[in-house]
């Protein structure tokens, strides 16, 4: 099997190459590790310091390509930044060179009993497994779990004419996520209300109300009203996002923020919401209940997409992803999948 | 010349026979089994020593004997190191003093036997004998308290190996005694025969009282109705025999485990590192990668240390991550060490690697705040290890995610918070900075670093010293958006090559400007200029923020007019306080702005508590019982104190950040430069 990786730093607006992106890291390392077959590294624009990030990675060899023919491949993957000046058209042209398929936003390879078993992103946590027939191309998503790590020595250790220096190639069964994973990224806690020991995932948990004793101690967020003004709530809520049809109610409702007694009901009478507002020191996640003017994020709306002819066959997911637009695939930018 | 034992019949009474009751077979076997136990533990050292000189790494310094003398005495002497712990050092004092007292007398015995020379009688005999049941007592009393101590002290292990090692000397021990006993009982009757004159309790010559516990022990004998010379005689010979073998045992275990200590740790300590315990070893990045992946990447001095190990455990209780509830328990880091080396290889015939004695979690819980390296009774350069775990590690392409980011963010935009560079002068909005010009010859280069520079907490430090730099109109530079992170944090985590690569262009860097001076709020940046970068051809002048402000204040250019009233307490940041020795200046500025009272907190100067930043851990995070910072600033509140000064931006975003978990969230945390900007009245 002839496993092949587009890599490259990319282009910087500025011109300046430097880095390797995040999306060609994980597309040697998935050839590396997963595939586990020898890898050949290509270049398009002379970027030696992407070849030479691929020898260092795991590459059994690297070199420049002038011309898309010249490649030949079984399987190819590719990031952002091998794609350089050529962009979206790379994938799709070689794709159409060896008549293979084209799998776009891929997280995840290998092999299964015939062919490949791909794992593509689709957004908001969703995942779609294929099995595809090779050749194929697959572009690396730039949301794919990290690998492994090509340390600077590694790098610098890798001799120009192309074949690994002093640097040993990444030892697979050195690796096991369970162990060098423990550390997360801290989170700057700034002036939490709340008081925790816990770990940042704790933290922001408490933040955003979800942890237990946050649930237990603070129910300021919990608004408490009769049955129908919350129904009138939830559909301006629909309605303001997009979900429903319909014009949006009155932006004024009846609510109470918490408190021990449930207030009882009121009128159809409404009375303006104040959201409770918290002290804000600007430092750390912004608080749910600061006012929605001020917040840029919002949910979006899950649009329905146009329904497009599947070229691989979908997978039942293990994990169930949720379902999005009724198990119809979602159009993406970029050329199509060939046959 | 006749002999001096006959000239007089008192001189020759004064004095005792060596090996009388024992046969002669029991003596040969004796100093044959002696011959063979010395042989094992000579084997023994040897086959360890040639492990650890399988170490592959090369020591940069050079072997010297006579320093390694002087050293070790000197060592050994004071025990100075082990008496910071005072019960654990009284109880080796006693333990190591009397031993090395029964050692000397058991070679003074056997010079007077086997050899022409004779002086063990008279005077000579009576003061060493005195001094040899002293040395037994002492001896005793500190085994007991080591025994007790394994019972109560939480943080020593319950090791079986080393209670049955502690047994085994306190059953030499007691058996010596009760060998002295029944000699002197059995002398007695000997004697009492020959010159019919003794007084004391009718058990002895009036002179055996100068062996005090013997004597007593004798004493009790007869009390017990021990008259019968031959039972006395056939005791004597059985104890002799039983104390005998109990010594031979003990020669040939000398290599193993416990007993080696005796050993290894004097030579550890005698060889370990003289640098300030926030300098690391500088690999040198040839063929070979940085770091270690199975034990013989270690240099033979490293193994050496683990070997040394008395398994005491003081690491682990001044380690934060271990206080804090992380998996990180530093003497078990090193323990893993020598575990690997005891270790058979795999099926496949290799050698293990070290990731399955020492896990990840350990690794990436390391504050690299050195105390582990402060505390060490034996020299044992804990976090040294740990960081070259790390960075065998990270060339093996396993680091967390976390850490892969930091690397990246460090690589890529010359900082490890992740942020742009070009937001690197963003915290200078406002304010009359002196960017230095490409090539601009520079004097004084205040470094701000990258907390400086992008923590919204270091950005206010930044901010005070440019106010006070102004104000005493200094002149200085700074090199703005060309200034990049100095490697600190990517080393600590293990990522050498990036370290050596920033520090090679910071330092080609501030060469073309010419500087010789370089003034810094940061400790970690000061640390790296000062013991790090002149390794790799750097030649600066490194002040701290704290220093330069004493300084200022000493000689009278800072006025402080509006000083502060109240209680403020120093948090000595690590590498400051511990990894470079500076826990006065910080004191003296603070005494020069408070009128209030200024307390220490319960572990402070050299013995400080880590904030929990360093090493990475400003941008790792692992689940423990509790944060490192919020232990630390409850101790700072405990004293009462209002304010809690430091001297690290990362200390100072760390404690607050620890505010979170106590209920007086009055207490301030502030830089000295910030105290100083506003007592001057600058802010």
């Amino acid at each position: 099997m002839r496993i092949g990786v587009i890599i490259g730093t990319g282009l910087k607006l500025d011109g300046e190459v430097r880095a390797v992106p995040s999306s060609d890291r994980t597309a040697l390392a998935l050839a590396a590790l997963k595939l586990d077959c020898k890898v050949a590294a290509y270049s398009l624009d002379n970027d030696d310091a992407g070849l030479r990030y691929a020898l260092a990675g795991g590459a059994a060899s690297a070199q420049r390509i002038e011309n898309l023919q010249e490649i030949e491949f079984d399987v190819m993957l590719i990031g952002q930044g091998g794609c350089g000046a050529w962009g979206d058209l790379l994938p799709a042209v070689l794709a159409e060179n060896r008549g293979g398929a084209l799998v776009l936003d891929v997280v995840d390879v290998e092999f299964s009993s015939d062919g490949l078993r791909v794992t593509r992103d689709l957004g908001r946590g969703a995942r779609e497994i294929l099995r595809v027939k090779v050749p194929a191309v697959l572009c690396i998503s730039p949301n794919a779990q990290r690998l492994t790590y090509v340390s600077r020595f590694r790098q610098l250790s890798v001799a120009p004419g192309g074949t690994p220096g002093g640097a040993e190639l990444i030892d697979p069964t050195e690796g096991d996520s369970s162990s060098w994973q423990p550390a997360k990224l801290r989170t700057k806690t700034g002036a939490i209300s709340e008081k925790t020991s816990g770990s940042a995932a704790d933290r922001m948990n408490t933040l955003m109300g979800a942890s237990g004793a946050a649930r237990a101690n603070d129910e300021e967020h919990i608004v408490q009203a009769d049955a129908a003004t919350c129904s009138k709530q939830l559909l301006r809520y629909l309605a303001h996002h997009g979900f429903i049809e319909g014009s949006e109610p009155d932006g004024s409702v009846e609510a109470k923020s918490s408190s021990a007694s449930v207030p009882p009901p009121q009128s159809s009478e409404t009375v303006p919401f104040t959201p409770t507002q918290r002290r804000h020191t600007g430092r750390g996640p912004r608080k749910l209940d600061r006012d929605s003017k001020t917040s840029g994020r919002r949910p979006s709306p899950i649009r329905v997409p146009k329904p497009v002819e599947k070229e691989a066959e979908i997978e039942e997911d293990d994990r169930k992803p949720r379902a999005v637009d009724g198990g119809k695939a979602k159009p993406r930018r970029g050329p199509r999948p060939l046959d | 010349m006749p002999d001096p034992r006959v000239v007089t019949q008192e001189v020759e009474v004064v004095t005792r026979e060596i090996l009388g009751n024992v046969p002669q077979w029991m003596s040969v076997s004796f100093y044959f089994l002696v011959a063979i136990s010395l042989v094992i533990a000579g084997v023994g050292f040897a086959r360890r020593v040639a492990q650890h000189n399988r170490g592959r790494r090369q020591e940069s310094s050079r072997f010297n004997p006579l320093g390694f003398l002087v050293a070790t005495c000197a060592y050994l002497a004071t025990h100075r190191q082990l008496l910071r712990d005072r019960q654990a050092g009284i109880a080796h004092v006693l333990t190591f003093y009397g031993f090395l007292i029964l050692f000397i007398g058991t070679c003074i015995v056997f010079l007077e036997h086997q050899t022409p020379l004779h002086f063990f009688y008279g005077w000579f005999y009576l003061i060493a004998s005195l001094i040899i049941d002293l040395g037994g007592v002492a001896f005793l009393v500190g085994l007991t308290m080591f025994v007790v101590r394994r019972r109560r002290e939480s943080r020593l292990m319950r090791e079986q190996s080393v209670s049955w090692m502690l047994w085994l000397l306190l059953a030499i021990g007691v058996t010596g005694f009760l060998l002295e006993g029944l000699r002197i009982r059995y002398d007695a009757d000997r004697i009492y025969l020959a010159v019919r004159e003794f007084r004391f309790y009718n058990i002895s010559p009036e002179f055996e009282i100068w062996s005090p516990v013997g004597y007593a022990i004798a004493w009790t004998f007869t009390k017990l109705g021990l008259e019968s010379s031959d039972l006395a005689g056939g005791l004597h010979r059985f104890m002799w025999g039983t104390h005998a073998l109990l010594c031979i045992a003990f020669f040939a275990l000398l290599p193993w485990r416990f007993f080696s200590h005796m050993f290894y740790s004097a030579a550890s300590w005698a060889t370990r590192r003289e640098r300030p315990v926030g300098q690391l070893s500088l690999p040198v990045l040839n063929e070979n990668p940085p770091g270690v992946k199975v034990w013989a990447d270690f240099s033979p001095l490293d193994l050496l240390q683990t070997d040394a190990c008395t398994t005491c455990g003081r690491c682990n209780e001044v380690c934060p991550a271990n206080e804090a509830g992380k998996p990180l328990h530093p003497r078990e880091v090193v323990l893993g060490i020598r575990s690997a080396m005891d270790a058979p290889a795999n099926g496949n015939g290799q050698t293990k690697l070290l990731f399955d004695f020492v896990p990840d979690e350990a690794l990436w819980s390391c504050t690299t705040c050195g105390g582990c390296n402060h505390v060490c009774p034996v020299g044992i350069d804990v976090y040294d290890k740990i960081v070259d775990l790390r960075r065998g590690r990270v060339e093996s392409g396993f680091v967390p995610d976390a850490a892969a980011q930091v690397f990246n963010s460090t690589f890529e935009e010359f900082n490890p918070f992740g942020s742009k560079n070009a937001d690197r002068i963003a915290w200078a909005s406002g304010l009359d900075v002196p960017f230095a010009d490409e090539g601009e010859e520079v004097e004084l280069l205040y470094w701000v670093g990258c907390a400086g520079s992008f923590d919204p907490d270091g950005r206010s430090v930044s901010r005070s010293m440019i106010r006070i730099l102004n104000h005493l109109d200094i002149n200085y530079r700074v090199l703005g958006k060309r200034e990049c992170c100095t490697g600190d944090p990517a080393r600590r985590m293990g990522e050498e090559g990036l370290f050596q690569e920033l520090a090679g262009a910071n330092i080609e860097r501030l060469k073309t400007h010419g500087i010789r001076r370089v003034l810094t709020h940061c400790p970690h940046c000061f640390n790296t200029f000062k013991n790090e970068y002149p390794a790799l051809g750097a030649d600066f002048e490194v002040e701290h923020h704290s220093q330069f402000l004493a300084r200022m204040i000493e000689d009278g250019r800072l006025k402080l007019p509006h000083e502060t009233g109240e209680t403020v307490t120093f948090h000595d940041p690590c590498y400051l306080g511990r990894g470079n020795g500076e826990t006065e200046a910080p004191r003296k500025v603070l005494h020069s702005i408070s009128t209030g009272k200024t307390v220490e907190m319960p572990r402070y100067g050299k013995d400080s508590f880590c904030c929990g930043a360093g090493g990475g851990s400003m941008w790792l995070d692992l689940k423990g019982d509790t944060r490192v910072e919020s232990i630390r600033v409850k101790e700072a509140t405990e004293t009462g104190a209002k304010t809690v000064a430091t001297g690290c931006p990362f200390c100072k975003g760390m404690l607050e950040a620890g505010k979170q978990s106590i209920d007086d969230q009055s207490i301030k945390i502030k830089d000295l430069a910030e105290l100083v900007a506003e007592a001057e009245g600058l802010s």
